[in-house]
């Protein structure tokens, strides 16, 4: 089966620097892949080097088996990308960003109603970004990442600032995308959904993967979670 | 580090133009500049104190010390009196010293400065409470192309039939263009910003501004036009054909540069073109447009990109 992303010794740098060292990894369609590290590990320069939002400075990147590693439009237009929520613009509704992300809202709502449902999107798309919390806009940024239908997306700590029950019903609805075919990339900090959801990972530390999580691996984490935190921890430090 | 070193280049070019033209100015004039200046300057800056004051009173980490009104006046009034003897200094060194109209421009700007945002919140909350629901939606009416350009068109029909005593007609056309240009020139950098990283292309942003802009301006100048009125027709196409470029230029200024940059680079090409055309008429759309390619170009790497 050809992975939907497969990256090889890729490296990424930002002002010059080295954040993203020999990275490789391969995510493949219709699975969740988790990727776990320390702040400042380069987890987020990673997913916006893959999602095209930064460009690669060495090694392979091949989407559903095409080279897309010196492409970074192409890149960008194949996978879904939850922007972050301070680049919104305070004056526009979150209707408003949703359309200029994507197809025509109506559209949107047909194909990620569940999502929407799950998000209480609905009753939050006339108020201005400006207005709203932290936890609206984190609302907002998971479905632009699926304003246009991608087969691959792409999000950064989705469940943060969501409540309690809000981030139930998203990873319900994620983990159901994902059994449909998704392939999506998350980067997480809480144990429970890299255990309970996540198919395949990696773990990051400077700017390198320090520890692969395989779907055995992520298994014996769920039957295990003492054990599987102080190995993850080990990898983290 | 680019902006830095293009404001590094370009303010001190720019003051020394000012200086020279200030200096050409009879003294009346220069005097009434001075004023003005000064006025405009203390009024923004009073304005910002009190601002940001009322942000540390409800968001800042010195919310408990900003409540207090000792405290309060005690931020405000080193800081107005500083910023002032900044912006003089400023005024100074562009050759603008008039020790009258300082002062009266400091006078009487701090406190318009300082009670504008007062009664900004007053006249808002009053709107809110008694302006009448439809008034309220007017604001946010998106007119259709279809519809702005049947009005534009009968705009023009309407200054046709106006009289052309005292260029009635052309003032009637001028009202208007400034209406169009109040709502439809506002150009946001962050929405620029945010369009370029979701992935529109420099012709998708200016799809996103400029049509309704020509659908409320185009029909308006051709049938003018066609009426073969000869001063309306001047307005009008002057006005029809420079506010898509301007608002051109500054989209894609907003996606090369940060805001600062684009809107000072934005009104230095505007200067320049309009110096040109005085000089060499042919040379000012030439300025406009070369500017316009070289910001598009420099922005199209921008596109998706989360730097």
């Amino acid at each position: 089966m050809t992975a939907a992303i497969a990256i090889t010794a890729l490296n990424v740098n930002r002002g010059g620097l080295p954040i993203v060292q020999d990275v490789s990894a391969a995510v493949m369609p219709a699975s969740w892949f988790g990727v776990i590290g320390a702040n400042g590990s380069g987890k987020t320069t990673l997913r916006r080097a893959i999602a095209g939002r930064l460009p690669i400075a060495q090694g392979r990147c091949v989407v559903f088996g095409e080279e897309r590693a010196q492409d970074r439009g192409a890149r960008a237009q194949v996978i879904g990308f939850a922007p972050p929520i301070e680049h919104f613009p305070a004056s526009l509704r979150l209707r408003q960003l949703l359309e200029l992300a994507g197809d025509p809202l109506e559209a949107q709502h047909e194909r990620n109603g569940d999502l929407w449902d799950a998000l209480g999107l609905k009753e939050l798309l006339d108020i201005p970004a400006g207005e709203c919390s932290s936890g609206m806009r984190q609302r907002a940024a998971i479905a632009l990442a699926f304003a246009k239908p991608c087969p691959i997306v792409i999000l950064d700590e989705p469940f943060n600032w969501l409540d309690p029950v809000a981030a139930f019903d998203v990873r319900a609805v994620l983990a159901r995308l994902v059994a449909e075919g998704l392939a999506l990339i998350t980067a997480l900090h809480d144990l429970t959904t890299l255990c309970g959801f996540c198919d395949s990972g990696i773990v990051m530390a400077k700017g390198r993967v320090s520890l692969t999580l395989d779907t055995d691996r992520l298994r014996a984490g769920r039957n295990d979670p003492v054990r599987f935190e102080s190995d993850l921890v080990a990898a983290l430090r | 580090m680019s902006d830095g070193l293009t404001l590094l280049v370009l303010v001190p070019l720019l003051a020394l133009f000012a200086r020279a033209w200030l200096a050409a100015l009879p003294d009346d004039l220069r005097e009434l500049v001075v004023f003005g200046a000064t006025s405009l300057f203390a009024t923004l800056l009073a304005k910002a104190l009190i601002e940001r004051l009322w942000f540390h009173r409800t968001d800042g980490v010195l919310a408990r010390d900003a409540q207090r009104a000792d405290d309060g006046i005690a931020f405000f009034g080193p800081l107005a009196l500083a910023g002032a003897a900044v912006g003089l200094s400023v005024l100074a060194v562009l050759g603008l010293v008039d020790p009258t109209g300082m002062v009266l421009g400091v006078c009487s700007g701090l406190p318009a400065g300082a009670l504008f945002p007062f009664l900004r919140e007053h006249v808002r909350r009053w709107w809110r409470r008694f302006a009448p629901t439809g008034l309220r939606s007017l604001a946010q009416i998106r007119l259709s192309l279809p519809k702005a350009a049947a009005l534009s068109v009968m705009v023009g029909m309407v200054s046709l039939a106006l009289p052309s005593a005292h260029c009635l007609d052309a003032v009637f056309i001028g009202v208007y263009a400034l209406g169009v240009i109040l709502l439809t020139a506002q150009v946001d950098a962050r929405v620029v910003r945010y369009m370029t990283l979701v992935g529109h292309e420099g012709a998708s942003l200016l799809r996103h501004w400029l049509p309704l802009q020509l659908c409320l301006l185009g029909p308006l100048a051709i049938v003018l036009l066609l009426a073969q009125e000869p001063v309306s027709t001047t307005v009008a196409a002057i006005i029809a054909a420079a506010l898509p470029v301007v608002t051109a230029l500054r989209i894609f200024a907003y996606r090369a540069v940060s805001r600062l940059v684009g809107d000072w680079a934005v009104a230095l090409v505007i200067l320049a073109a309009v110096y040109a055309g005085l000089t060499a008429p042919p040379l000012g759309p030439v300025v406009i447009v070369a500017a316009i390619i070289w910001f598009a170009r420099r922005g199209v790497g921008f596109r998706w990109l989360l730097a």
